[in-house]
C-alpha cells in the first residue's frame, strides 16, 4: 500500500496541472477570506463587520472555502483520471499492482488532497481573519471546518464514482458539472420537499450553509434585548435547513455508498 | 530431470458479448522456451496475454504462473509490454521506471541495468513526451526487463523500431533466452518469429491453431513445387488426395502442400499413376509463412 501511494504521489507532485490547481485554489481562497475580512453590512443605516466576527467566524470560513471545492474537485478528476487518459492503469498492473493497491493508492490521494485543504483552509483563516485577535472563542465553531472536510470527501466520492464510470477526464468534468448544475436540481423540482432534502448534492451542500447573517446581527443589535420574541422566532427560521448532524449522517452514508460502487466497477474492470 | 512449467492454461476462454475473443485455450510453457504467438490481427493475441497478465479476467477457464494461483504470482517474475507503451508523457523516464519499480518491489538502483540493456542510459532525465516512437519502445522493453524476470512477455515489441532497432531487439531476446530467461513473444512478423523463437502456438478467431516446436511444426508438411504440363490431370488427382492442398498457383506451375509423411515419400509415383507429366519438381520443408498460411487459411 505504501508503494502504490509512493508512486501515486511521484506521478501527483510531477504533474503542472496539480500545481496550477493548488495555487489557484489557495490564493482564491486567501483573497476572499481578505475581501470578507473588509466587508462591511448595512442594516438600517448602521454598517458593521460582521461576516468574520466571532464566535461564527469558523461558520463563515467554511462556507467561504465550500465556494472553491469545485476547484479541488477539478484537480480531483484530472489526476484520477489520468491513469485512464494515458492507459497507466494497465502498466501498473503489469508491472506488479494489483486493482486493490490501485484503488486504495487514489482513495488516499483523495484524502490527502482533503486534507491538505482543510490545513490551508484552518491556517489561512488562523492569520486574515480576526480569529487571532484574542484567545476567546479561537477553535469555538472549528467543527464547522471538519464537516468541510465530509463535504469534500463528498464532493470528491461523486467524482470518482464517475471518472470510475466513463474513464474519461473531458466525459466527467462535463457529467459532473451538469449533475451538479442541471440534473439533480431538475430532479428535486419533481421530488416531494423531504425526499428532494436528501439528494446527494443537497445533502453535501448542505453541510456548509450561508451562516444566518440576519440572525448574526439580530444578535449583536439585539444585546440590549430591543426586538421583540416574535421578531427573533422569524429570524431564526429563515434559514430552515435539517439539522446539520442528520446532513453529517446521510452525506457520509452517501460517501461510503459512492466509494464501494466505485471500488466494485474498478475491481470488475478489464484494461 | 523434471521440465520446470513457467505458465498453464487451462480451457481458457474469453468473450466480449457475442464475440469470442480466446476460446478453450490450453498450453503449457516451460522454462527456457521463446514462445511465439502467431495469428492475424484479431486471432486473440493479445487477449490471451492480457488474461495471463491480469489485465482482463477469464469468461472461463484458468491459468497459473510458476503453478501458484495468478494472485501469488510474485511480479518481479515477469515482466511484459503488452500491446503499446504507456507512461505519463509528463514525467521523465526515471521517473516513470521508478513508479515501474515501485510496482514491482525492487530496489530503484535495479533501474540502471534495465536502461542500459534497453539503450536509454543516456535519456534519464528527458520527458517521455519528447520520446521518439522507437524510444517509447524501447523504454516499455526496459520496463519490461526491470527486476532481471524469469520470463518476459512482449506483445510485438519490435512495433515502431526501425531496422536497427528490430535486429537489436531480436539479438536482445536471444541473449535475454541464453541467459535462461523464458520468452513470450506475440507478433504477426513471421520472419522475426522464425529468427528468434523455439516453439510456436498459432491461434485463429480465438482458437489454438497448432502449438509445437518450431522445427516440430516446420517438418509436419512438406512443399512440392511442381511444374505441370497437364494441370487437368493434377486436379483430378487432387481431388482423391484431398490432403494435398493447392498453396499457390502460377501457370502451370503450382506449389502444393503434403500433409502426410506418406504421400510425402510416394508423390512422384502417385503423378506417374494418374499420368500427370512434369517438367519439373522440387520436395522441400515448410518455411514459417507457408505453416502459417496453411494454418490460418483452412
Amino acid at each position: 500500500m505504501v508503494r502504490a501511494l509512493k508512486a501515486e504521489l511521484i506521478k501527483t507532485f510531477g504533474y503542472a496541472t496539480f500545481w496550477v490547481l493548488i495555487l489557484l485554489h489557495a490564493i482564491l481562497f486567501l483573497l476572499v477570506l481578505m475581501v470578507a475580512n473588509k466587508a462591511t453590512l448595512n442594516l438600517n443605516g448602521i454598517e458593521t463587520n460582521i461576516l468574520l466576527s466571532k464566535p461564527y467566524t469558523w461558520g463563515t470560513v467554511a462556507w467561504l472555502a465550500s465556494w472553491f471545492n469545485l476547484i479541488l474537485a477539478l484537480l480531483f478528476i484530472v489526476i484520477g483520471g489520468n491513469d485512464f487518459l494515458f492507459g497507466t492503469y494497465r502498466r501498473s498492473l503489469l508491472d506488479g499492482f494489483n486493482r486493490n493497491q490501485l484503488f486504495m493508492a487514489k482513495l488516499l490521494l483523495l484524502l490527502l488532497i482533503a486534507l491538505y485543504a482543510v490545513i490551508l483552509i484552518t491556517l489561512v483563516a488562523l492569520f486574515a481573519t480576526p480569529v487571532l485577535n484574542s484567545w476567546d472563542y479561537l477553535f469555538t465553531g472549528y467543527g464547522y471546518i471538519l464537516v468541510l472536510f465530509i463535504q469534500m470527501l463528498g464532493y470528491f466520492s461523486i467524482a470518482l464514482l464517475i471518472i470510475v464510470l466513463t474513464r474519461n477526464i473531458a466525459l466527467t468534468i462535463v457529467i459532473y458539472l451538469l449533475y451538479f448544475a442541471i440534473i439533480e436540481p431538475m430532479l428535486r423540482l419533481f421530488l416531494p420537499d423531504a425526499a428532494s432534502q436528501l439528494m446527494p448534492v443537497k445533502v453535501i451542500s448542505n453541510l456548509t450553509p450561508m451562516p444566518d447573517f440576519l440572525g448574526i446581527m439580530a444578535k449583536q443589535f439585539n444585546i440590549n434585548n430591543q426586538l421583540d420574541t416574535s421578531t427573533m422566532n422569524a429570524i431564526e427560521t429563515i434559514n430552515n435547513i435539517p439539522s446539520l448532524s442528520q446532513n453529517i449522517a446521510v452525506a457520509i452514508a452517501y460517501i461510503v455508498l459512492f466509494t464501494t460502487l466505485s471500488y466494485i466497477i474498478f475491481k470488475r474492470r478489464d484494461f | 530431470m523434471e521440465i520446470q512449467k513457467l505458465l498453464s492454461t487451462n480451457n481458457l476462454t474469453k468473450t466480449y458479448g457475442n464475440t469470442v475473443a480466446l476460446s478453450n485455450f490450453s498450453i503449457e510453457v516451460s522454462k527456457g522456451q521463446v514462445l511465439g504467438i502467431l495469428g492475424p490481427n484479431g486471432s486473440g493475441k493479445t487477449t490471451l496475454l492480457s488474461v495471463v497478465m491480469g489485465l482482463r479476467y477469464p469468461t472461463s477457464g484458468d491459468f497459473a504462473w510458476f503453478n501458484t494461483l495468478p494472485n501469488q504470482t510474485p511480479n518481479r517474475k515477469i515482466g511484459a509490454l503488452i500491446e503499446v507503451p504507456t507512461f505519463y508523457p509528463y514525467l521523465s523516464l526515471l521517473d516513470n521506471l521508478r513508479i515501474s519499480a515501485l510496482a514491482k518491489d525492487i530496489n530503484y538502483n535495479e533501474i540502471f541495468p534495465a536502461l542500459e540493456l534497453a539503450g536509454l542510459s543516456a535519456n534519464l532525465k528527458a520527458k517521455l513526451s519528447s520520446f521518439s516512437l522507437g524510444m517509447k519502445q524501447r523504454m516499455a522493453i526496459a520496463q519490461a526487463l526491470l527486476g532481471n524476470p524469469d520470463i518476459i512477455v512482449l506483445d510485438e515489441p519490435t512495433n515502431g523500431l526501425d531496422p536497427e532497432g528490430i535486429v537489436e531487439v531480436r539479438n536482445l531476446i536471444k541473449k535475454l533466452n541464453a541467459g535462461g530467461t523464458t520468452i513470450i513473444l506475440a507478433s504477426h512478423n513471421l520472419d522475426e518469429v522464425q529468427r528468434t523463437c523455439t516453439h510456436v502456438a498459432v491461434l485463429k478467431k480465438g482458437h489454438l491453431q497448432a502449438y509445437g516446436s518450431v522445427n516440430e511444426l516446420l517438418t509436419s508438411a512438406k512443399m512440392a513445387i511442381v511444374s505441370i504440363k497437364n494441370p487437368d490431370a493434377l486436379f483430378e488427382y487432387l481431388n482423391v488426395n484431398p490432403d494435398i492442398e493447392v498453396i499457390e498457383q502460377q501457370g502451370n506451375t503450382f506449389k502444393l502442400m503434403v500433409n502426410k509423411s506418406e504421400q510425402q515419400v510416394t508423390l512422384l509415383n502417385d503423378f506417374q499413376t494418374y499420368g500427370i507429366a512434369i517438367s519439373s519438381f522440387e520436395i522441400r520443408n515448410l518455411n514459417l509463412e507457408e505453416l502459417f498460411i496453411k494454418l490460418v487459411r483452412k
